[in-house]
């Protein structure tokens, strides 16, 4: 049996294909979690089920990507049941979606999710009457707290009904009978204080918005880089400890395993825990309905520079990783501001490259360390946002605009928190044994052949062979391998750097330090991140992101060098 | 930075007081308990005393706003 689940964006899909799977997909509290099909398989008392989460739209118009895969997937697919998934507490918005369904004509059962949210506003919608009026099951769910489910699956098992509402096949009388729908169903008595218009006063205050926006964003540097640090400081003693124990066995397989694999993917597990207090932060933010507050506050700015609040969700999500963030523009109806949302994208900067920061800042910067880690935060979006002005200005002209929605506050769900940061983690981890594991072996090739001494390797070869080409920023040879590896993952960056056990306070400045990090900023989108871009955009952006990125860096660095050595 | 966000907490608390909404005390005192939390645990981490650890002292006033604002 195969089941599409539908709905428009964050009504709760995604966990409730969790609780009916077992699953374990990444929940938002914000539009556009989903922007592709997950599937989840399970069995419902001994019937093999398999659902399938579809991305969450607000019409089958087909403009944008994500509800063209929707579209394709209900007229090609030919599932056996529709589970439309509404949220109770914006009942008719949802139900023009559900009218549009009824033209499929395919077995639905409508899941009434988040009533609990909806009684905490007032609104109380009668189940049985919506069910009879359009002819198919109505369940009433909660799906974070498990609510419902038993008798949603109860439901399943029955097979749902064709819907029997007779509607027109065009806009206007959908509209109209979804709010007719709503008149005879719905029913609104204002309770008490709604606590999401009493946070939404302050967060979204003219004048205080911003100013606590910075404060939480200090805050999660702190806790990222501060609060992290004992942590960073045990795995860096566990696994230094071991490289020298085993290095110092004589042979040539115990010298690869200690300086070149412990060491090489220890240089990057070090950053584990600043890594994983990032994301937990993240998660929190965007599971708690905050992070559309700050696209919202942000709308102004992001209009300024020729792109729309729509971007800013994949631009707060490549904080994480470029790759799921570049992804998740297909949210983005205009193409234009699609592509230079992809384009700004690799500037925002990732996770993978917060081991560099913390490396270099930790060095030259020990006691302000997290402000400085947080101004190379602010200045990648500084140069994401002028860079999208000037390709929305000469590239990709056009005008555009968007509809943001509100989710309402919730209180984070830990099960979820923890499933954001560890799905996450996981992916730094798999990158440890994977990318990070064959680069240790490849470095520590290059670095032991043709002779032991550095200097006369390949890697020396290598670095020196580059080296003039950075010649004006004043980086040795050393720095300029670790970048040249860094294109594979950013990890590698600091990786390099410590099988070559390079001395870095003593061959360098602050003010080349400062330029390596916003090289290291800027550079180049790592590999998986081009090979996502190529998917996306085809080759011609892709060859565009690689030159324009590469030139931006390497102008900013040497002037932030330059001008660093001046005061 | 630290200052910073005492200062944003401390102006929300007065625009609270102006505009006579209790949203901006319940908000700012919000706000000062999770930053008096975070001062902890950096001070557990590396010893740093900040002021921020004072924010504990709006937690009577956080949960005299939640209580006020539910009652609302």
């Amino acid at each position: 049996m195969k089941i599409a689940m539908v709905g428009n964006p964050n009504v709760g899909k995604t966990a409730l294909l969790n609780l009916l799977t077992g699953g374990k997909f990444e929940v938002g509290n914000f539009p556009g979690t989903t922007v592709e099909k997950k599937e989840g398989k399970t069995k419902i008392d001994g019937k093999d089920v398999i659902f399938v989460d579809l991305p969450g739209i607000y019409s089958l118009e087909a403009y944008s990507l994500d509800e063209k895969v929707a579209k394709d997937f209900l007229t090609n697919e030919n599932p056996d049941l529709i589970l439309n998934v509404v949220n109770a507490s914006n009942l008719e918005r949802n139900l023009y979606l559900t009218l549009q369904l009824v033209d499929f004509k395919i077995p639905m059962i409508l899941v009434l999710n988040m009533i609990d949210e909806a009684e905490k506003r007032g609104i109380k919608v009668d189940a049985e009457k919506l069910s009879k009026i359009l002819g198919i099951p109505v369940v009433r769910t909660v799906a974070v707290k498990g609510i419902g489910i038993k008798e949603l699956k109860r439901e399943i098992l029955k097979g749902g009904s064709v819907p029997r509402v007779r509607v027109g096949k065009d806009l206007k009388s959908k509209l109209e009978m979804a709010e007719k729908i709503v008149k005879e169903v719905v029913k609104v008595e204002k309770k008490r204080v709604d606590l999401t218009e009493v946070f939404d006063e302050v967060f979204m205050d003219r004048h205080l918005g911003i100013p606590i926006f910075i404060a939480f964003m200090w805050m999660m540097f702190t806790f990222t880089y501060t609060v992290a640090s004992p942590l960073t400081n045990l795995i860096d003693f566990v696994f230094s400890t071991l490289s020298e124990r085993i290095s110092s066995m004589n042979g040539v397989v115990f010298n690869l395993i200690g300086k070149g694999i412990i060491k090489g993917v220890g240089s990057v597990l070090v950053f584990l825990p600043n890594i994983t207090f990032l994301f937990i932060v993240l998660a929190l933010l965007e599971l708690s309905g905050y992070m559309p507050r700050a696209v919202y506050l942000m709308d102004r700015i992001m209009t300024a520079f020729g792109l729309t609040g729509r971007s800013v969700i994949p631009l707060i999500m490549g904080f994480g990783c470029n790759v799921p963030a570049v992804m998740a523009t297909r949210t983005i109806e205009d193409d234009k501001v699609r592509i230079a949302t992809i384009l700004v994208n690799p500037f925002i900067s990732c996770s993978a490259r917060l081991p560099i920061y913390v490396l270099f800042a930790g060095i030259f910067f020990p006691t302000i360390g997290s402000a400085v880690i947080m101004g190379l935060y602010a200045f990648g979006v500084a140069v994401a946002l002028i860079s999208a002005l000037i390709f929305r200005r000469v590239l990709l002209r056009g005008e555009a605009e968007y509809v943001i929605e509100l989710p309402p506050y919730r209180i984070p769900n830990w099960k979820n928190v923890w499933i954001l940061t560890w799905n996450r983690t996981k992916h730094f981890l798999q990158k440890a044994g994977t990318v990070i594991l064959a680069m240790s072996i490849v470095i520590w090739f290059l670095t032991n052949f043709p002779t032991s001494s550095i200097d006369k390797s390949y890697a020396g070869m290598l670095g020196r062979l580059l080296q003039p080409l950075f010649a004006p920023m004043g980086w040795d040879w050393q720095f300029v391998l670790a970048i040249l590896m860094g294109f594979v993952a950013k990890e590698v960056v600091v990786e390099t750097l410590g099988i070559l056990n390079t001395p870095i306070a003593k061959i360098m400045t602050m003010p080349q330090a400062l330029a390596f990090m916003v090289f290291s900023l800027l550079y180049m989108p790592c590999l998986a991140t081009l090979a996502t871009i190529k998917a996306e955009t085809g080759w011609k952006w892709t060859i565009f992101s690689v030159i324009y990125s590469f030139v931006i860096a390497y102008v900013l660095a040497l002037t932030v060098e330059v001008v660093a050595r001046l005061i | 930075m630290n200052a910073f966000v005492l200062l944003v907490v401390a102006i929300t608390f007065l625009k609270g007081f102006i505009v006579r909404r209790k949203s901006y005390g319940f908000v700012a005192s919000m706000i000062a308990v999770i930053f008096a939390i975070l001062m902890t645990l950096v001070l557990l981490a590396v010893g740093s005393f900040s002021y921020g650890i004072l924010g504990y002292l709006a937690l009577p006033a956080f949960i005299w706003y939640r209580k006020n604002i539910e009652q609302t």
